[in-house]
This record gives structure tokens, C-alpha cells and sequence, in this order.
């Protein structure tokens, strides 16, 4: 007799578990096809775009006018 | 190396370092849009769902003066929709329906660029119900949807469910950025979605 519940329950969980395995697998497609918000914007870095192109405009310019001087000097 | 030779070399360096820097920052501002990489197709879906002739390629939005080229986009690393790779086309995306099929088509485009000038969609949030979008898919067909509904959402609070899995008609959802720059998260904090079905 406890030999049968046993059995009994266990087959009764099997099913369960075999019933939801769709279930289951429908919520994960669903989460991974789903996405987020696009990020659909960058101009608030405007003014680190522009120090960065600064700096690098003066840096560049100085170099150019410190190889120019030398080529001019010979050096 | 004598110390002559060592300014020179430097010099060499440091002009070569800011021309490079300055053309890539530029590019990126003007140009090309910073994107994340995308991650690999989910299970079961991908482009092949849909036939290359319901692709969408062109967008029009008349009273907006927009025309423009609709890239194909997935989903980034970070688990968003990706975004196109320019601040002048559209980004539909490509796990979804195609437009004009039942369900929710979703586009998004940038509304600046790194200098904070007008993107595709900076005069998205103009549209009224009632306006018209025109979509022209690869086939050549044109697609007309109306403009039912233009809401603003907190980031957080964006109804992802809403504008991406919405089956009761042939819909077209278009969204973009709004709201204030967060520079903590380097994203803007909130979204605007358009809500446009097909007539």
C-alpha cells in the first residue's frame, strides 16, 4: 500500500513537472525577446564631445607649429 | 636618443595622438552613432521569420519632413533594443513583426547627435493623433498607419510589454529619448512612444 503512494505521488509529480516544462520554456522566450528601452540619445555629452575636440585640436596644433619651427630652424 | 631628438619624436607622437583623436571624436558626434554590440539571436527567432520583401526600408513622416533609411536592429549586450548606427536613419526591430503584419513593429532613432543637433527623431514628439506615417517596405509596397497616441514615460515606467507585444492590430510603435540628460547613467530619463495603426 505505501509502496503505491509512493509510486502514486511520484508519478503525479512527473506529470505536473512534464506539464509545466511548456509553460516554463514560454515565460524564458518571452523575457529574451522582449528588450529593454533603446538608449536613443547622446547629446548631453555635447560638451565633453567638444572639450575632448579642443583639447585635442590644441594639442595637435601645438605639436605641428613645434615641427614646423624645428624644420624651419634645421634641427 | 639625444634630447633634441626625444621633443621631436614626442612632438611626432603628440600630432599624430590629436589628429586621431579629434577625427574619431568627430565621426562619433557627427557621424556614427555609438552602439553597443548586439548579442546573438534568441532561440527560434531572427530576420528569416520575415521575407526580405516586408523588410521595412523607408520611413515618412510628412508633417515631420522625415524620409528616412530603416536599418534592421536586434537586441544589444545589455539586453535594450539596439539603436542604428547613425543619427540620420531608423532602427526597426527585427525580432519582431514586420510592419504591416498583426502585431507590434517597433522603430527607434536618435533624437540628437554627439553635438546635441537634431537626430531623425527630434520632432517626434510633435505628432498628433490622427497624422500620418508612411512606411515603404523593400518590395516597394507603402504602408500607411495613423497616429492614435504620443506618450511620455519615466524610463523605468516604459510599458515594454505595451510597445513590443501588442497583438490586436497591425501596429507601428516609433520611439525615442526625451526628457533631461542623466549624466550617471549617460542616458536621457525618459522616452517617447508614438502609437500609430495601420489603415
Amino acid at each position: 500500500m505505501t509502496r503505491t503512494k509512493k509510486f502514486l505521488s511520484r508519478a503525479g509529480a512527473a506529470a505536473l513537472m512534464t506539464l509545466a516544462a511548456p509553460l516554463a520554456f514560454a515565460q524564458t522566450t518571452t523575457s529574451t525577446t522582449t528588450p529593454g528601452v533603446p538608449d536613443t540619445g547622446v547629446g548631453g555629452d555635447a560638451i565633453t564631445t567638444m572639450a575632448v575636440l579642443g583639447v585635442s585640436a590644441i594639442a595637435a596644433i601645438a605639436a605641428a607649429m613645434y615641427l614646423s619651427y624645428r624644420g624651419a630652424l634645421g634641427q | 636618443m639625444t634630447r633634441p631628438h626625444l621633443r621631436f619624436f614626442a612632438a611626432a607622437v603628440l600630432l599624430g595622438l590629436g589628429c586621431s583623436v579629434f577625427a574619431v571624436t568627430l565621426v562619433r558626434a557627427t557621424v556614427y552613432a555609438p552602439a553597443e554590440p548586439e548579442a546573438p539571436a534568441p532561440k527560434g527567432q531572427g530576420l528569416s521569420r520575415t521575407q526580405f520583401s516586408e523588410q521595412p526600408a523607408r520611413l515618412r513622416i510628412p508633417s515631420l519632413g522625415v524620409d528616412a533609411h530603416v536599418q534592421d536592429v536586434g537586441i544589444a549586450k545589455s539586453g535594450r533594443m539596439a539603436v542604428p548606427s547613425n543619427y540620420t536613419d531608423v532602427g526597426w526591430y527585427r525580432y519582431g513583426p514586420a510592419p504591416g503584419s498583426v502585431g507590434s513593429a517597433v522603430l527607434d532613432g536618435h533624437i540628437d547627435n554627439g553635438f546635441g543637433l537634431g537626430g531623425v527623431f527630434r520632432r517626434l514628439g510633435e505628432l498628433r493623433p490622427g497624422d500620418e506615417i508612411l512606411l515603404e517596405t523593400a518590395g516597394g509596397e507603402e504602408l500607411r498607419f495613423v497616429v492614435e497616441e504620443a506618450s511620455v514615460y519615466e524610463v523605468a515606467d516604459v510599458p515594454v510589454d505595451r510597445i513590443f507585444n501588442r497583438n490586436d492590430a497591425a501596429r507601428l510603435n516609433l520611439i525615442t529619448c526625451e526628457g533631461v540628460w542623466d549624466g550617471e547613467s549617460r542616458s536621457y530619463s525618459e522616452r517617447l512612444v508614438v502609437y500609430a495603426v495601420l489603415r
